[in-house]
């Protein structure tokens, strides 16, 4: 670690990440979700929901066993998208964890964003199909507010009594960091005193699931689901598309301190840039991958010698792994010998706009814990990957400093900083 | 439907040739294409000019990627024909699949996609130019590229210029160190460093004050690499700097430090 370390500081308002919650295919909340990710135990396999006969992919980290009735009652079970359920459910796990209790804070000072990429689609679909079929008078009386993509966090603010800011941010599979970076802003610029900042998903239609086979976007290794998300491993084919949401609250330090919060890490930086040079595509060098990672940094007020950790966006596409090994490589040069990069993906599959927020919160815990978990099925480097420190192994290990890394559509990129937390 | 189990069983020419120029499914139209590639054949050329002349882009785009597996002599004719579509998405989708770019019709029809409307379809053909033998004439061309209007074209040049190299290169690399946009100004001096090695200092220290933090961190980098010990002063200069970014003092301060390095070794 240089001389400089923490210098670049001075006189910010300290953000700390005091809950953790998730709904993922590998776990429902932190203790379950974690173990399966250091364990490296993937729950990709055959589509469930719909028939994938005439599609070219057949494999997804579907979420089996998640209970609403354990978090909503039956009526909004009925009324709400399964985007929204998956999101209050990582909120009330947060708020769990958190050990935090709304009517012991401020609620005007209580915020929260949601990030998600495709939003409430499965109802969307669902309605379509009504309008087309049976006409418009079938249509569910809340079908116009499930529509919407800030649903999530509506429902969430309602039910919880959040009173503070309260919407979503949509960009793709970068979603989740953005929210997290948002929340984060709304804190430091004194806005509010704690945020929820999550990403929810819940994607795996038919519609969706066909746009993706059809820009050949996804992994067809249907004979070997376990096998088939491997970032930046030569044999890679696409990703593997997954559900649920991540949900951490951040709070200002003193605001934690003074309840006795537990603090899992510090966030110390974001940054947010652009990479749009094609609708889907990165530009080859990744510049705006680099961009949100080196805005972060310095936002951090750290140098590129401080940061340890690398968690990926590393969702096993071709393409976008090779550009944001590029864009590693072009930042940190040679140092990318000494960092830890993996790839959360490779284990619960892309979990589109709430895989930030999970990422978060698994560098949260490596940080808290001194772990970075193995990249699964990382067995052959892709030369043209140009990366060296994946981990093919769990490393256990101290941590100062974590980066985590999202992609979007359209060529939305975002960066964290999170660091070990120290009084 | 019914047609799928009949395409995998048996290939039969003119059902194959019925399903590529008249099936409904699209993925089976490119199914039956690629068979026919693979099965050749006289016909297969005329087959493939006909859906190429397909109303669906779409279909178009995914085809000219399996003319590509086509060994005949006049697949060079199929590229140039998807290389001047009018869709832009078949155009890209051919620009990125050429094989023979010394062709010389395929490299005329490269070169004018650089004046292409779409950012797109310019960039890719920019990286196809890089698979030409005739380094001397890419070179030339992409030197006109470097006027594009797109910062992503300018830089895909500046790159590939850097990557052949050669006494032409240094000239358009060292223009673009003062291009509008840091990315590009990044590539032409990291270009640059790739072929001059130590004689890119100067450039490399006029970098320290380029507004754009990306430049800096490469200018430090190379200087770092190839600087001699009267720089070291400045760059502690730099790194001491209280009201400078930590990235950028640590950056200086490591170059420094491995210039000392390197002359002590």
């Amino acid at each position: 670690m240089s001389n400089f370390n923490g210098d670049g500081r001075k006189n910010r308002t300290r953000v700390v990440v005091t809950g953790l919650g998730v709904v993922s295919p590998c776990g429902i909340g932190r203790e379950e979700f974690w173990k399966n990710i250091i364990d490296a135990t993937t729950f990709v396999d055959h589509v469930t929901t719909f028939d994938t006969e005439e599609l070219p992919t057949k494999i997804a980290a579907e979420i089996k066993g998640f209970n609403p009735e354990t978090y909503l009652n039956e009526n909004d079970i009925r009324r709400f998208d399964e985007t929204a359920q998956y999101a209050y459910a990582a909120s009330v796990l947060a708020f769990n964890d958190a050990n935090i209790h709304v009517d012991a804070i401020n609620p005007e000072r209580l915020g929260i964003i949601i990030g998600s990429s495709h939003g409430p689609i499965k109802t969307m679909e669902r309605d379509m199909n009504v309008v087309r079929t049976v006409g418009m008078h079938n249509v569910s009386p809340f079908a116009m507010a499930n529509a919407s993509t800030n649903i999530a966090p509506g429902l969430i603010a309602l039910k919880l009594g959040l009173k503070g800011p309260n919407y979503s941010i949509v960009s793709a599979c970068a979603s989740g960091t953005h929210s997290i970076g948002a929340a984060y802003d709304t804190i430091a610029m004194n806005r509010a005193d704690c945020m929820l900042a999550g990403g929810t998903e819940s994607c795996i239609t038919h519609f969706i699931f066909s746009g993706y086979c059809f820009i050949a976007a996804m992994s067809r290794r249907n004979d070997e689901p376990k096998l088939a998300c491997r970032p930046f491993d030569a044999a890679r084919d696409g990703f593997v598309m997954s559900e649920g949401s991540g949900v951490i609250l951040l709070e200002e330090l003193n605001h934690a301190l003074k309840r006795g919060a537990t603090i899992y890490a510090e966030l110390i930086g974001y940054g947010a840039s652009n990479d749009a040079v094609h609708v889907t595509n990165l530009s080859r060098r990744g510049s705006g991958v680099r961009k949100a990672m080196q805005l972060a940094i310095d936002d951090a007020g750290i140098g590129l010698d401080d940061i340890d950790y690398i968690n990926t966006h590393g969702s096993s596409t071709v393409l976008a792994d090779r550009c944001e090994a590029a864009a590693i490589k072009d930042l940190f040069k040679h140092r990318t010998g000494r960092l830890l990069i993996n790839s959360t993906k490779s284990i619960t599959g892309h979990m589109m706009g709430a895989s930030g927020v999970v990422e978060a919160i698994v560098c949260a815990l490596s940080l808290n814990e001194s772990v970075v978990h193995r990249t699964l099925n990382y067995e052959n480097a892709d030369p043209s990957c140009e990366l060296d420190g994946v981990t093919a192994e769990v490393v256990r290990k101290e941590i100062n400093y974590a980066l985590s890394n999202s992609i979007g559509f359209g060529g939305a990129t975002s960066s964290i900083v999170l660091k070990r937390y120290v009084e | 439907m019914s047609a799928k189990p009949e395409l995998d069983r048996l290939p039969n020419p003119d059902l194959l040739a019925e399903t590529l120029l008249n099936g409904n499914n699209i993925d089976q139209r490119v199914k039956a294409a690629r068979l026919l590639v693979k099965l050749g054949g006289p016909t297969v050329v005329d087959l493939l000019v006909k859906a190429l002349d397909d109303s669906e882009p779409t279909f178009r785009a995914k085809l000219i990627k399996i003319v590509g597996q086509l060994n005949h002599p006049l697949r060079s004719e199929l590229f140039v024909k998807a290389i001047k579509d009018t869709d832009c998405y078949v155009r890209k989708s051919a620009v990125e699949s050429v094989i023979e770019v010394d062709h010389p019709q395929i490299i005329e029809a490269l070169i004018n996609r650089l004046r292409d409307e779409e950012i797109n379809v310019r960039e890719s053909a920019v990286i196809a130019l890089e698979k030409s033998a005739d380094r001397g004439r890419v070179v030339e061309v992409l030197t006109n590229a470097l006027s594009d209007s797109h910062w992503s074209v300018r830089r895909e040049s500046v790159e590939i210029i850097a990557k052949i190299g050669g006494p032409q290169a240094i000239g358009p690399l060292r223009r673009m160190l003062k291009d509008e946009d840091a990315e590009v100004r990044a590539s032409a001096l990291s270009g640059l460093a790739h072929h001059c090695g130590a004689e890119v200092i100067e450039n490399a220290v006029e970098a320290f004050d380029d507004p754009d933090p990306s430049v800096r961190l490469e200018a430090f980098h190379i200087t770092g690499k190839f600087g001699q010990p009267f720089i070291i002063a400045r760059l502690e200069q730099i790194a001491a700097q209280e009201n400078c970014s930590i990235m950028i003092r640590q950056a200086a301060h490591n170059a420094a430090d491995r210039i000392r390095e390197r002359f002590s070794e």
